[in-house]
């Protein structure tokens, strides 16, 4: 639409990443920290900071306490929207579905129960309905978690990862779309900032922060954009590909006959039943199909630790029980093995992966990262940074180059966009830390524990937003905000104090947890003193900056006189 | 070796590579050799020896990890790699910079 | 507001909708098509699923680079909104042919 392809792509560049990039932020920001999500839940219910522990007796420790757990509440509320007439109620409704897993970095076994429900759905090009219950396993009692631990937050699974694809806005699935067109943007960032950019290659090694500011930030954006730029396309290709089916679900909504006709053919091939049969059945020792599984395994020189057990039409005598590998040494998951519930039967073995399912599963499998390769975990958690802080400099550049202009011409624009790059930078690292603070801090039977972390993590940020308005008045004027500065102090402060508040609630120092080996805590202590270091020096130099031009100011607008008495 | 021994190895390999890629650039060849002549290394001839050096990389990874692994690994390597030089050659700047800009600023 | 200042803001959403929405439209469409295309070049359905929706990504990609630096927003509007309609038909109604 412009007079050049370039300036067509500048233009997409500019006004696409303006609008999205502010979530993009919080996704790269969210999702770097999932990274080291069951880390993040050591460290924040620091009643189950314990070795990761494998899977536990499914006879005698998983069975019997199915029984136990009911649907979730929330989750019936959105299945009784979804269906015809009002769901059975709770107590009646049995489990028809298991799933347990545990990986290498959970000391909890994970536990998720399917409920079926007679209701027919609203939408006729919908399967019939489930709803859903979980729960977790300690291993080293074989209870399910007491003493009100279920029900505390999860900082890390419950809190930043679900924040990473659809940032807790739930109505109408809204936040899932929103990052759905996030992660279009940065693919479409990506592209188009390589298309402008003059001098890719001449440039490849290039920060020159001795020059003007307008050029060292973008030096420092083309810079993290270009060497990152494998790591950053297909992490979000990756991501995208995760949700593809849901946000582009015409095969289902256009052609529902065909696809059940042909998952009923492949659920033919496999031999598994896809429906319960209606007779109850008794299921075979599960315990026994996992020790044959894992002599499969080794068998086919693939030995290796089981992963999870899934059995499908529970309670039926069509129930089957699939077993899967825990594939700690490679980045897709493969191996699956099914055997016949009633009999204990071997049923159905997945073939070797096909080509197309091969690419898929590897990049789910980076993108989910279940394997054990901690350098590689590390690595793909500061690739996640450098995106960060590409698209920090993006803001950056955007307010450096109009600042001027926009404080000539009288508008607010520029200052407007650093109040929000302010608020999603270092706004966000203020409302995390703090969050962080509050899970120490506040007493564990505090009502609404949970809500509370949550209120204080939101409210912060919204403090922050108020903050940054407040003090971008100098930006409308080309001069800089002091939110930038101020804000990086409440960082170093606030995670030196999350680091200190978790030694004096827990006895866990460092000292402690490095000497015992207990990375999980150690890891994340380490990464918020690390994160409030080069907060405090960045708010050290930022400072010192605006004092040194304040001066400039200063001796420039009283040029004669100032100069003599000084 | 140890896996980590290898990967460590790999990444020193890769910022030998992406050294010699920075190099061939005449920027930075003037900013780190100032006038010296290139001699035998010609650009052409630094970027066949990086790009060698970041295959080399690539298998030494994959003697630490099965190749789709190595992969991803290596791919995040030399991100890294790129940006040690990169930061090696910024503060080298900036390094021969200070007594010109103190200089100035007298 | 005036006259002016609708029209300007209208075309700007246009400018913006053409590529999002639009392209949006013709992913749609693309996926249902090539996810049948696939089966009927061999793939299993499951795989061509796949495919398809690994592709929707390139495509939807292209469809927004594209629609940016087209120089008529009309024709983006037709092509991308036209073709994901008329893809989207064409699935629906083969898929019932071919069942």
């Amino acid at each position: 639409m412009r007079e050049t392809f370039r300036q067509s792509m500048a233009y997409l560049h500019t006004w696409l990443g303006l609008a999205l990039g502010f979530l993009l932020m919080v996704i790269f920001f969210f999702g770097s920290l999932s990274v080291f999500d069951r880390e993040i839940d050591r460290w924040s219910i620091p009643e189950t900071r314990a070795p990761a522990a494998p899977l536990p007796s499914f006879d005698k420790v998983v069975l019997p306490i199915v029984p136990s757990v009911k649907p979730d509440a929330d989750d019936m509320a959105r299945a009784a929207a979804e269906v015809i007439g009002p769901l059975p109620p709770v107590e009646t409704l049995r489990a028809t579905g298991i799933w347990v897993g545990s990986n290498h970095r959970d000391p909890l076994v994970r536990m998720f129960l399917e409920f079926d429900i007679p209701n027919k759905p609203v939408d006729p090009n919908q399967d019939h309905g489930h709803v859903h219950g979980n729960t977790a396993i300690d291993p080293a009692t074989g209870q399910r978690l007491t003493g009100g631990l279920e029900d505390r937050l999860a900082i890390g699974t419950r809190f930043f990862f679900p924040m990473h694809f659809m940032l807790h806005v739930e109505w109408a699935m809204l936040g899932y779309w929103i990052v759905g067109l996030a992660g279009m943007t940065m693919l479409a960032a990506l592209v188009s900032g390589v298309v402008m950019h003059r001098r890719i290659f001449r440039e490849f090694f290039t920060f020159r922060p001795e020059k003007n500011r307008l050029r060292s930030t973008l030096d420092l954006h083309n810079m993290t954009g270009v060497l990152a730029l494998p790591f950053l396309f297909v992490i979000t290709f990756s991501g995208l590909l995760i949700f593809a089916d849901f946000y582009v679900p015409s095969v289902t909504k256009l052609m529902r006959p065909l696809e059940k006709s042909q998952e009923t053919a492949e659920a033919g091939r496999t031999g598994l039943p896809e429906d319960p049969a209606g007779q109850p059945g008794q299921l075979a020792s599960v315990d026994k199909m996992m020790s044959d599984a894992k002599a499969r395994w080794a068998e086919r020189g693939v030995p290796g630790e089981v992963g999870f057990v899934s059995v499908t039409h529970f309670g039926d005598v069509n129930a089957y029980v699939t077993v899967g590998r825990d594939n700690v040494d490679r980045v897709a998951t493969q191996e699956e093995i099914h055997f016949n519930g009633m009999t204990g039967e071997l049923m159905y073995e997945n073939p070797p992966t096909r080509p197309i399912e091969a690419v898929k599963g590897f990049l789910y499998g980076l993108h989910f990262q279940h394997f054990k390769h901690w350098g590689l975990r590390w690595l793909l958690f500061v690739g996640g940074l450098i995106g960060c802080a590409c698209i920090a400099t993006g803001f950056l550049f955007f307010v450096e180059k109009r600042k001027r202009k926009h404080a000539a011409a009288g508008s607010i624009g520029s200052s407007v966009v650093d109040a929000l790059a302010v608020t999603s930078v270092t706004g966000m690292l203020v409302a995390t830390a703090t969050m962080m603070l509050a899970n120490r801090v506040l007493p564990v039977d505090l009502p609404a524990h949970d809500t509370w972390q949550k209120s204080i993590f939101w409210f912060t940020w919204l403090a922050t937003l108020v903050h940054a308005g407040l003090r971008s008045k100098p930006v409308a004027s080309g001069g800089a905000s002091s939110a930038w500065a101020e804000q990086c102090w409440a960082v170093a402060a606030l995670a030196t104090m999350a680091v200190l508040a978790n030694w004096v609630t827990t006895g866990d120092h460092l000292l402690k947890t490095l000497s015992d080996g207990y990375w999980p805590v150690a890891g994340v202590d380490i990464v918020m003193l690390i994160a409030a270091a080069a907060a405090g020096g960045t708010a050290y130099v930022l400072s010192r900056r605006s004092q040194f031009f304040t001066a400039a100011a200063r001796e420039m607008s009283a040029p004669a006189v100032g100069s003599q008495n000084v | 070796m140890s896996d980590a021994g290898f990967l460590l190895a790999a990444l020193l390999t890769a910022i030998i590579g992406m050294a010699c890629f920075a190099l061939s650039i005449d920027t930075h060849w003037a900013q780190l050799l100032g006038k010296r002549e290139r001699a035998i290394a010609h650009p052409l001839t630094l970027r066949v020896g990086g790009a060698a050096l970041l295959a080399i990389a690539f298998f030494i990874c994959t003697m630490a990890d099965p190749v789709l692994m190595a992969v991803l690994v290596w791919t995040m390597l030399l991100t890294m790699a790129a940006f040690v030089v990169a930061l090696a050659i910024t503060v080298h700047a900036r390094l021969s910079a200070v007594p010109r800009r103190d200089h100035r600023a007298e | 507001m005036p006259l002016e200042r609708w029209r300007h803001w209208v075309a700007l959403a246009s400018r913006f909708g053409a590529p999002i929405v639009g392209g949006y439209v013709f992913t749609y469409g693309f996926v249902a098509f090539a996810a049948l295309a696939g089966l009927w070049l061999g793939l299993s359905f499951t795989e061509s699923k796949t495919l398809a929706w690994m592709l929707s990504l390139v495509v939807y990609l292209v469809a927004i680079l594209w629609g940016f630096a087209a120089r008529s927003v009309t024709v983006v509007w037709l092509v991308l909104a036209g073709g994901g309609i008329a893809m989207s038909f064409a699935a629906w109604a083969l898929s019932r042919e071919i069942i």
